[in-house]
């Protein structure tokens, strides 16, 4: 059965790494049929989300972002 | 020759006693009976004025024994009002400072929390501004070519590893 993914970038990505991050995914979930949509959001800024099965992967400059964030506030207390 | 005539002298003598007797009787008798009189009533009224005058002095004394019962009868009573406003005073200012050594260490305790709160505060704000300014630089500074390197980076590391899942 098809796997139907969406993939969230600042920029568009080429073909190349669409086919790379599908390549991935479907070795990933053990499914050949997977499909990836791509959506623009430039709030990531940089990097991309892949939300598909259920899960959401972030490799976006927005979320390291957000880690620094985080690491900031536990380092002051 | 003047010869003394006895009968003459016993009737002068008589005369003398008789008028002696008489005074005697009607007036040395009333005279001193008018004088005695006079003297009791004299007396009398001395007496009376004595007797005025000591029941003056006592009532004088009983009176000065009353106003000074009456002035240490108020001066107690004043002690006792100021004895009574001082410990009514002094209990108050007991529950005062009990109230104060309550109420002291909580607004302490709370005005160390907001601080801590305010200061926790405060660094998140720098986090969060440190957050943006930094978004607001990479926006402006990633080029096309350097999110072709970061994705190409990223896409490596998912290759070798899970990447970042949540």
């Amino acid at each position: 059965m098809a796997i139907h993914g969406k993939i969230y970038s600042a920029e568009p990505l080429t073909d190349q790494q669409i086919a790379e991050l599908t390549a991935y995914f479907c070795r990933k979930l053990n499914d050949p049929d997977v499909h990836l949509r791509q959506d623009i959001d430039k709030r990531l800024i940089g990097g991309f989300v892949v939300h598909i099965g259920g899960m959401a992967y972030d490799a976006s400059l927005r979320y390291k972002l957000e880690e620094l964030h985080d690491l900031m506030l536990e380092a002051d207390q | 020759m003047m010869g003394l005539d006895v009968l003459s002298v016993a009737i002068h003598m008589g005369n003398l006693l008789l008028l002696f007797v008489l005074l005697r009787i009607f007036l040395y008798k009333p005279v001193r009976k008018f004088m005695d009189a006079r003297l009791a009533k004299q007396k009398a009224a001395e007496d009376k004025a004595q007797q005025d005058l000591q029941d003056a002095e006592t009532m004088k004394a009983h009176y000065e024994t009353l106003l000074r019962e009456y002035e240490q009868d108020n001066l107690a009573r004043v002690k006792e009002s100021v004895d009574q406003a001082r410990s009514e005073g002094d209990a108050i200012v007991a529950s005062a400072r009990d109230e104060a050594h309550r109420i002291v260490p909580k607004a302490e305790e709370e005005a160390e929390h907001e601080r801590r709160q305010m200061l926790t505060d405060m660094r998140e704000d720098i986090a969060d501004m440190a957050m943006e300014m930094a978004a607001t630089v990479l926006q402006r500074e990633v080029s096309e070519a350097d999110n072709q390197r970061i994705i190409d980076e990223f896409i490596g590391k998912v290759e070798g590893s899970d990447g970042h899942s949540r």
